[in-house]
């Protein structure tokens, strides 16, 4: 059996480190700990963690540049931390490689959640096999088909309805943020289209939800993106 | 001796109607004794006035002057005499102020006559010479000894009487003698000679002097006053004018421009009025440094270094009541000073009315951010105590619930109550910081939208699904339905700051209703607007709270039971406000309350 995965901590908040180690050791995941930009580079080069959760708000160094200098030689998934009045970071932070981000404060569950998926979607990138079927309740995508179900019905989508939703799909249970849906859907040129693909999500949400009022697959993160929950 | 006293002293030189006519020469040794005064430290006044004593002596009073310095002067004769007189007069009514009379040493320089004039024929000699001529020659169109001799002489008065009056005393004067000649050489037997026979004829002479005497000196007063109250009026004039446009000129730079705008009318020239704040602001250099040290000593500066050049700058100070509130930057030149001492009292006056000005204007801008100041603070008093009390109480409840669990020996179910307790407190905390961050946006104006083309669908179920898993936290459960359009609906907005308006505004209806009962929330397309409505079947708002509810920090009358900062709702007007759209508040018929929040759908500029 392959060790817990480990992960590195970067926050200067001693109560927040101390807080994230003790709940991640809850489910036997690994960790160590850097308080600032400078040691977190240091500690990933040297320990090459499974994951990294980076908080935003360094003393010594600007979050998203420890971010960029990971990403230059890592593909390490990366969890950012945020303020409240770092919403711009955060969306910088996401578009910069970021997998998810939390914003202070943040519950238990969030937290787990997005460390699980995202060493999901980071184990199947390394054994280079993607997840063709999305499972979550009633809703069912095939990526292999092209199908997607809820219930016993199948639901009619339109080209880019469905685009759309695959691209959600295949980061299920990671937010998407609005750029990079522009791009992977219309391409890296599509600026103009931003207030379109709003609304296509919103048709969207209307055709896969039960009831579009309490949407429970298809998320807004207000300000970021959207987000797929994760699937079953 | 001022500085042995170390007093302030003034070096005051006071102009007569004589002045007028005075040579350029003696003018300028006036001018660059005056300039030494400045030089020297005093201050420089220039003063107008017939009497030199007496308006010494009111100058004085009006100033609070000690002690007043005056030369005797070494003249000889005439001038010896009227020197003297001033000093002797000014002691005489000097009352409670000191005199010390010193004696001048004589002056280097004596005063050059003018040069001579082009002549023309008004020319004094020539008038004089050509009006007894013209009246001869009337004169002698009569036949002699067919005339009375004494109406000849009335031609000849008339003529020395319209000479003095046309040019003067001295005209006047050289007129008549020389009238009185020519009535004796041609019309007095014996003809052709100076010779009088009868000495009635002296005493026609004698009465031709004075009367061409008397009316020059009247016609001069009245020409003299003709030109004073001409000079008054002009005056007048001026300064109405430019405390009109004063006082129509709001802000310190307004009145800045306008006084600059007059000065320039008046002395022609270029020169720049800067208020006392504005100096910081002039291009570094002589100038600069000089209308500083203007504004700190309150006196006059010249350029430094460049004394009495044509080019250098002389700054005056602005005086307001308290301090230096401006100054005037102008040309050294000899022309700029020459007609400020032509007029001082004009000049004087239009610069007491800039200041006057200046100063109001200072005041008022000193008194509206005093109440701004007085307003914050008063803001910030009202925040901190609001967030000391909101901060406070679910901190004590967390520290409380924390320490009891640390002593431990408690039961699976209290421990559970206790933790439950924390996290609720915390979210509490969460919420307060939340709104507390919005309204300190608010508060520094940073409110800065970030609009996009939003569906309605998600902006209410953002703000609802948030409004749940809050309750879930409290341990409540809401019923909140939402009605959505069949239409798909969009809007321009700044989706977390709509967000943040539907939160606040469910939170309150959830909040202030009996536990379970329902709140609605639905959206309708109403023209070229979106409304979204908020309905619960709480206990409503009473009438007494109606018109307050939005405003900061309000709690109404019947919240004190409930948790609240009293900002949400002032928080989420002004979001809406900067989204061009409205919200408000009624009761609804069946009970409770009804919150509409309005959106414009097309983008409003």
């Amino acid at each position: 059996m392959s060790p817990q995965p480990l992960i590195l901590l970067v926050d200067d908040e001693r109560s927040i480190r101390n807080f994230l180690r003790i709940c991640l050791s809850t489910q036997d995941y690994r960790t160590v700990e850097a308080d600032s930009g400078i040691q977190a580079l240091t500690l990933a080069s040297s320990y090459v963690p499974d994951l990294v959760v980076l908080d935003l708000g360094l003393p010594d160094t600007d979050g998203i540049d420890v971010l960029k200098r990971i990403r230059a030689w890592s593909g390490v998934p990366v969890i950012v931390l945020s303020a409240r009045d770092q919403e711009r970071d955060k969306v910088e932070a996401l578009d910069a490689g970021a997998d998810d981000y939390l914003t202070k404060p943040f519950g238990v569950e969030e937290l787990l959640a997005r460390v699980r998926v995202s060493l999901r979607h980071s184990a199947g990138r390394l054994a280079g096999e993607t997840a063709t079927v999305y499972r979550r309740g009633e809703l069912a995508i095939d990526l292999a088909k092209r199908e997607v179900r809820r219930g016993e019905a199948q639901i009619h989508l339109t080209p880019i309805e469905y685009k759309l939703l695959a691209v959600l799909a295949r980061h299920a249970g990671s937010v998407v943020t609005h750029k990079q849906l522009l791009a992977e859907v219309w391409g890296p040129e599509s600026a103009q289209q931003q207030q379109y693909a709003r609304v296509f999500m919103a048709g969207l949400r209307r055709k896969i939800e039960e009831k579009p009022s309490s949407p429970c697959y298809l998320l807004t993160e207000v300000g970021v993106g959207y987000r797929l929950v994760e699937s079953e | 001796m001022a500085r042995t006293f170390g007093v302030d002293w003034i070096a005051i030189h006071v102009q007569t109607a004589s002045a007028d006519t005075a040579s350029e020469s003696n003018r300028s040794r006036v001018d660059e004794h005056l300039r030494l005064a400045e030089r020297l430290g005093a201050k420089v006044e220039i003063v107008t006035g017939n009497d030199v004593s007496a308006t010494v002596i009111e100058y004085a009073r009006q100033n609070q002057v000690t002690r007043i310095v005056i030369g005797k002067g070494a003249g000889t004769g005439l001038r010896r005499y009227l020197r003297k007189g001033i000093a002797a007069r000014i002691v005489r009514r000097s009352g409670g102020v000191d005199v010390i009379v010193v004696r001048g040493e004589s002056t280097p320089r004596r005063v050059q006559p003018p040069l001579r004039r082009r002549r023309n024929l008004l020319e004094p000699p020539l008038l004089s010479v050509s009006a007894v001529a013209v009246a001869t020659a009337i004169g002698s169109l009569f036949d002699r000894g067919s005339v009375a001799t004494a109406n000849i002489v009335m031609i000849y008065l008339l003529t020395a009487f319209s000479a003095s009056v046309l040019s003067g005393w001295l005209t006047g004067l050289t007129t008549s003698i020389l009238a009185v000649l020519a009535f004796n050489f041609f019309f007095t037997r014996p003809y052709y000679t100076l010779n009088v026979s009868d000495p009635q004829y002296l005493v026609t002479i004698a009465v031709m002097i004075v009367v061409t005497l008397v009316s020059s000196s009247l016609a001069a007063r009245v020409k003299l006053q003709a030109a004073l109250s001409s000079e008054r009026e002009r005056r007048a004039r001026t300064l109405y004018e430019l405390s009109r446009k004063l006082s129509e000129a709001g802000g310190e730079e307004r009145v800045c421009a306008v006084a600059q705008e007059e000065l320039t009318g008046l002395l022609g020239n270029e020169l720049t009025v800067v208020a006392s704040n504005g100096v910081a602001e002039l291009s570094p250099g002589t100038v600069r440094e000089s209308a500083r040290r203007c504004v700190r000593d309150s006196r006059s500066i010249d350029g430094a270094g460049t004394d009495g050049g044509e080019t250098a700058t002389r700054v005056l100070p602005l005086e307001g009541k308290e301090a230096v509130v401006g100054v005037i930057v102008l040309p050294n030149g000899g022309a700029t000073r020459q007609i400020i001492a032509d007029d001082p009292s004009l000049f004087a006056g239009m610069t007491s009315l800039i200041a006057f000005a200046l100063e109001r204007e200072q005041a008022s801008v000193r008194a509206r951010e005093r109440l701004v100041e007085i307003e914050n603070e008063k803001m910030r008093n009202a925040v901190l105590r609001g967030i000391s009390h909101d901060l406070r109480t679910p901190l004590a409840a967390i520290s409380g619930s924390v320490t009891t669990l640390l002593r431990g020996n408690l039961d699976a179910e209290s421990t559970r109550n206790l933790t439950r307790a924390i996290a609720q407190e915390a979210d509490w905390m969460g919420r307060v910081v939340e709104n507390m961050l919005h309204a300190t946006r608010l508060e520094a104006g940073g409110l800065q939208l970030e609009v996009n083309l939003e569906p309605v669908d998600d902006l209410v179920t953002a703000a609802v699904s948030r409004v749940s898993r809050q309750a879930a936290v409290d341990g409540t459960e809401p019923s909140i339905t939402v009605t959505l359009p069949e239409e798909l609906l969009v809007a321009p907005m700044d989706l977390a700051l709509m967000e943040q308006v539907l939160i606040n505004v469910l939170d309150n209806a959830v909040r202030y209703s009996p536990p379970g009962s329902p709140v609605t929330v639905a959206v309708y397309r109403s023209g070229e607007s979106i409304d979204i409505v908020v309905e619960d079947e709480g206990p409503g708002i009473r009438t007494a709270d109606r018109d307050h509810i939005f405003e900061k920090f309000f709690r109404g009358g019947a919240s004190r039971s409930i948790r609240g900062t009293g900002l949400g709702l002032w928080i989420s007007e002004a979001i809406v406000t900067a989204h061009h759209g409205t919200i408000d508040a009624e009761n609804r018929e069946s009970g409770g309350s009804r919150f509409r929040v309005s959106l414009p759908t097309r983008p409003q500029s």
